[in-house]
């Protein structure tokens, strides 16, 4: 038992951890403290009415926008504590940006692409009430070539799901969405390798359709 | 500034191929490569600003995270490294030029194979900060049958693979 002595008095760990409530409410405290902050933060982020459409240079995600305050939160940071670190970190973000930005460029006009060329009525035959198990085995092939991005490929999901496609092929394309999508292909290569690539492709296939198979058979459907 | 603009033919391939789709496209049908065109200008918009901030933040990963904290939360093939690291992943951004270098920040400071693909899968499949695109879009309901079961799905497939990858080895020293 760790036992220390603090002006003159002689106290015990166990001694220590009289109160959780009270560490769970500081800290639950201090997480919506940090979320209000960050909200005010981000605001601007949002758009402000009178500059215009701004905001969709930011992102559409919310969370997107609390990556971008970290970020400067952190550079901020590092200015004041350690230059050099902040210099090297920026030179380090620099040259990953150099490598890597005209396949990013190349990957977004791909997605644009793809979303306007996807047959969507053809689709929608494959994953109906009728097909049965097929829909799932169809709704995991589809989704996995959807554009990985949520706001692009979750209107075309929802638009099928409404147009009479199943519940579980609905479920197998929301869990495969993007599986194999250029984006997150080129991400694997240019950020890993094709064997880094093959493993991940593989087991998160592996794992959508394990988590499509246990929708279709516990029946769930809302 | 010369040698910054020179890229290499594997900094441009997905460059491209965009251009060679959209030569295509534009052969076969130019409306629909000018609205595809429109599409790929909205994706660019809405993603170029929040990619760099993510590049940013993953080099300051790489100088700040400490190599003990990482030795010993994520550098071991063991459950507790594929739980932690399926808990990370599940909760960086939704897209692959957002959360890739922040993995890959974390792949350089010596995490094993197994928790990297544990991340990888859950990066790709659990996605929960696509909670916000999912009620835009679909019930709460639907939204949380996709974590939970993405998330249990995503541990099962980690663990397995970690097993097996120490079984490998395990065989591979034997052989020695």
């Amino acid at each position: 038992m760790n036992k220390h002595v603090d002006n003159g008095e002689v106290s015990t760990g166990k001694a220590q951890n009289k109160s959780p409530t009270l560490g769970l409410l500081i800290t639950a405290g201090t997480i919506t403290l940090f979320v209000f902050l960050s909200w005010l933060v981000l605001f601007p982020f949002r758009g402000l009415p009178f500059l215009g459409n701004y905001a969709r240079f930011f992102g559409k995600n919310p969370v997107v926008h609390v990556l971008l305050v970290a970020t400067f939160s952190v550079y901020f940071f590092l200015y004041f504590t350690s230059a050099r670190k902040a210099k090297t970190s920026a030179k380090v973000a620099l040259s990953s940006i150099k490598s890597n930005v005209l396949n990013v460029i190349g990957a977004l006009l791909i997605a644009g692409a793809t979303v306007e060329l996807l047959p969507e009525e053809l689709v929608g035959e494959l994953l109906g009430q009728q097909a049965g198990i097929t829909a799932v085995f169809a709704g995991l092939g589809i989704g996995a070539f959807l554009p990985a991005c949520p706001f692009v490929s979750y209107p075309i999901i929802a638009a099928l799901y409404s147009s009479g496609a199943s519940f579980s092929g609905g479920m197998a394309m929301l869990f495969s969405s993007g599986l194999v999508f250029a984006c997150n292909l080129s991400g694997d290569l240019i950020h890993f390798d094709g064997k880094i690539m093959s493993l991940r492709v593989g087991l998160a296939f592996t794992g959508a359709s394990l988590a499509s198979f246990a929708v279709y058979f516990s029946g769930i459907s809302l | 500034m010369k040698d910054f603009l020179a890229f290499k033919l594997e900094e441009c391939f997905m460059l491209i191929i965009a251009f060679l789709l959209y030569f295509v496209l534009w052969l076969v049908s130019p409306d629909r490569a000018y609205s595809a065109l429109l599409q790929g200008w909205n994706e660019i918009q809405g993603l170029f600003i929040p990619i760099l901030g993510a590049v940013f933040i993953g080099g300051t990963i790489q100088l700040l995270v400490q190599k003990q904290v990482l030795t010993h939360l994520l550098n071991r093939n063991n459950k507790r490294s594929i739980f932690f690291s399926s808990a990370v992943g599940s909760i960086l951004p939704p897209c692959p030029f957002i959360a890739y270098p922040i993995i890959k920040s974390f792949h350089s400071n010596g995490m094993g194979l197994p928790p990297l693909i544990a991340m990888l899968i859950a990066a790709t499949l659990v996605e929960i900060p696509q909670i916000f695109a999912g009620l835009a879009v679909f019930s709460p309901q639907i939204v949380g049958i996709r974590i939970s079961f993405a998330l249990i799905a995503t541990i099962a497939v980690a663990l397995g693979f970690n097993y097996f990858y120490l079984l490998y080895q395990s065989l591979q020293s034997t052989k020695a």
